[in-house]
């Protein structure tokens, strides 16, 4: 039997234990759990599509890898981040210690597109949900909304500007010190 | 009969045109940007000519580089599909000034019906009734003058626009200058023309459009209605037909309207007369788009037409193969439109690599798309994908056939809003018909996280990946450890696995 470690990057993290059965099944069990499950994951051709059967039934996946021992799993809609490591008993306090908080936000361009109207300066004080700026994408125009509330503490962008997704626009200091950095 | 047809456009449509160009025998020339080098439309047709960077600007909507190609390449019509030079009638004018067919109508008829304002005029005079509204306004005070006169709420609409862009509803005079300056800075980003016009806004509406055919020798065949009245900002999401309201005595009175405004024009082409339907059955006239539209495929899949074919043919002078009373229809067709937006993110476009893109299939399902694995999804073009289509003897038979293709449909690299498309088409408002142009402000998308069952899928499919428990060992091999703590890491999976353990020999 071996134990391993699924963390999902916000900070949570599940144990398993695998086994091999006879005539290469596997099965896994979540910690907590009482629960068994059988489980075969394959590759469907190249592409990135892998078919799971977890208890005889079918979910198809597609998975990439990140980094060495870790994946981006899409189910549906949903992009789920893990690493995995081995089981070990220092593992889940270092998990803890990774998770750390921090009050400076920066907005990022969720597309690539064009500033439109910048509508926030430094050192104004805005408010979750506050249009900062818009920005041209596709022809449509967005509204780029602050992600807490805060304090304007830089604005790299000006109306005209062409932006690359995930480049900063703003940054924000949050008020509160017990902000994370999600947003 | 023409030769060779240049399609002066890109993605799904300039594919669908492709695919009529051979239906028919005829040779059909592609014409690509930067970006789009490598598209089916590309792929698929006889001939490709690059025509510039990927600005629409500089390619799709230059017409000089446009009609040089042409001539080029020897085309003796050009098919401008929608969108970028479809219901432009200078393009229309070089076409002909450059001795090419343009597949759609005459500039005049273009001029009459395309502008909206003169559009209106137009059916005025075919004694349609229309919306209250304005002529073509640049001006500030014009346009309050105008909203004050019609009383609010009001439309802002693009007179030279179409597909819902640069439009807005102002509810009250405070908003409405902010709102014209947006407006008329849109119509002209879009369109190259900053007029715009004012509407009386009806409420509550159901868009309905009718689909006509019409040949140069008079001959003008309604196909009867669609119903588009699911659209998010003006931009129709989902199109069905027939209309769940529309009953016989109705669809006969709009399609005799859009006979009339067609005849008026002196109209010969495909295209779409558009209404709103208010409660109390009454319609009014909003516009015509004198060319093909997204939503035709649900029109086709109803009366069994190949409306693209027999575009080109009435283009290139034949006389239309069917009337009215030969038309038959059958069951019921329902279209989503796929685009590349994050129902889950405030419906930003969303750009990047499509790392796997798997359609639908199966009995009643038509998609018509230009996706392929790795096709860069760049902001410089509008964000649809796909359009799924689902046949069915009624309603519901589409409905449950939509479901199951959106369902299978995969998408990896880009976000779409096949999760939001799959929650309208279960609200029991759309199930029963309740439906009109506010309905997605009613529906708006419901969170949604992964239920547990999914987590558990997820999280097991990362250690059996993560750990090479894949069944055929496809996984690369783990890159070489690089610190003490990973060495160890390996050499105790060795020790306990006896290096293998996944493998089933």
């Amino acid at each position: 039997m071996e134990k391993f470690v699924v963390s999902d990057g916000n900070g949570s993290a599940a144990t398993y234990e695998i086994e091999r059965l006879a005539g290469g099944e596997v099965r896994v069990r979540r910690e907590g759990s009482d629960t068994w499950h059988t489980a075969q994951l394959e590759a469907v051709g190249n592409s990135g599509l892998f078919l799971l059967l977890l208890d005889h039934r079918p979910v198809e996946l597609y998975i990439q890898e990140r980094g060495r021992n870790g994946a981006v799993v899409t189910i549906g809609r949903h992009n789920l981040k893990y690493e995995v490591e081995r089981w070990r008993p220092s593992l889940l306090r270092r998990q803890e210690s990774r998770r750390r908080p921090t009050g400076l936000i920066e907005v990022t361009a969720p597309m690539t597109g064009t500033i439109v109207e910048v509508g926030c300066a430094v050192g104004d004080r805005v408010e979750q949900g506050q249009v900062l700026l818009v920005m041209e994408s596709m022809k449509m125009n967005n509204e780029i909304r602050a992600p807490a509330t805060g304090e304007v503490s830089a604005v790299e962008v000006a109306p005209g500007q062409r932006v690359n997704a995930g480049q900063v626009m703003v940054r924000i200091r949050a008020a509160g010190a017990d902000e994370t950095g999600n947003h | 009969m023409f030769r060779k047809v240049l399609v002066a456009n890109r993605g799904e449509i300039a594919l669908r045109i492709v695919r009529a160009l051979r239906d028919l025998s005829i040779r059909s020339v592609a014409i690509y940007s930067d970006v789009d080098r490598l598209s089916p439309h590309v792929r698929y047709a006889d001939e490709a000519y690059h025509i510039g960077p990927a600005p629409a600007r500089e390619s799709y909507l230059n017409i000089e580089r446009i009609i040089d190609v042409a001539k080029k390449a020897g085309a003796d019509a050009i098919h401008p599909g929608y969108g970028f030079l479809a219901e432009n009638s200078d393009f229309a004018e070089a076409c002909a000034a450059a001795g090419l067919t343009f597949i759609g109508p005459t500039p005049e008829s273009m001029r009459l019906l395309g502008d909206k304002v003169a559009a209106r005029k137009t059916a005025e005079r075919a004694n349609v009734p229309v919306i209250p509204g304005s002529d073509e306004l640049t001006s500030l005070d014009d346009i309050r003058r105008a909203a004050d006169r019609i009383g609010y709420p009001v439309m802002l609409k693009a007179a030279a626009g179409g597909g819902g862009k640069g439009v807005r509803v102002v509810r009250s005079a405070d908003e409405l200058e902010r709102a014209a300056a947006a407006a008329m800075q849109e119509a002209k980003a879009a369109f190259g023309n900053p007029a715009i016009y004012v509407e009386k806004q009806l409420w509550p509406v159901r868009h309905i459009e009718v689909q006509i055919i019409a040949d140069q020798y008079g001959n003008i065949v309604p196909m009867g209605e669609r119903e588009c009245s699911i659209q998010r900002r003006h931009q129709k999401l989902i199109e069905e037909c027939p209309s769940p309201v529309v009953d016989p005595l109705l669809r006969r009175a709009l399609c005799r309207a859009a006979v009339r405004i067609a005849r008026q024009a002196d109209y010969h082409n495909v295209g779409t007369v558009e209404f709103l339907l208010t409660a109390d059955r009454s319609f009014y006239f909003i516009e015509m788009n004198t060319r093909l539209q997204v939503e035709h495929p649900v029109t086709e899949m109803v009366t069994g037409v190949d409306l693209v074919k027999d575009q080109i043919l009435v283009a290139a002078g034949e006389e239309l193969p069917y009337d009215e009373a030969e038309l038959l229809t059958r069951g019921w067709a329902i279209e989503c439109r796929i685009v590349a937006e994050d129902p889950f993110n405030n419906f930003l476009p969303s750009v990047g690599k499509v790392m796997l893109a798997r359609e639908p299939a199966g009995p009643g399902i038509r998609v018509e798309s230009a996706l392929y694995d790795g096709i860069e999804i760049t902001p410089y073009y509008d964000s649809l994908l796909a359009k799924v289509t689902a046949w069915g003897r009624n309603r519901e038979g589409a409905r449950t056939r939509m479901k199951r293709a959106l369902t299978e449909f995969r998408v990896e690299g880009v976000a779409t809003n096949i999760p939001y498309l799959l929650q309208i088409l279960d609200t029991p408002a759309f199930i029963a018909g309740d439906i009109d142009t506010a309905f997605l402000d009613r529906y708006q998308v419901q969170p949604s996280e992964p239920v547990e069952e999914q987590r558990l899928a997820a999280e097991v499919a990362a250690l059996l990946f993560t750990t090479g428990a894949i069944e055929d060992g496809r996984r690369p091999a783990p890159a070489a450890p690089t610190r003490a703590g990973r060495s160890e890491w390996r050499r105790q999976m060795t020790l306990s696995t006896g290096g293998s353990w996944w493998r089933n020999s």
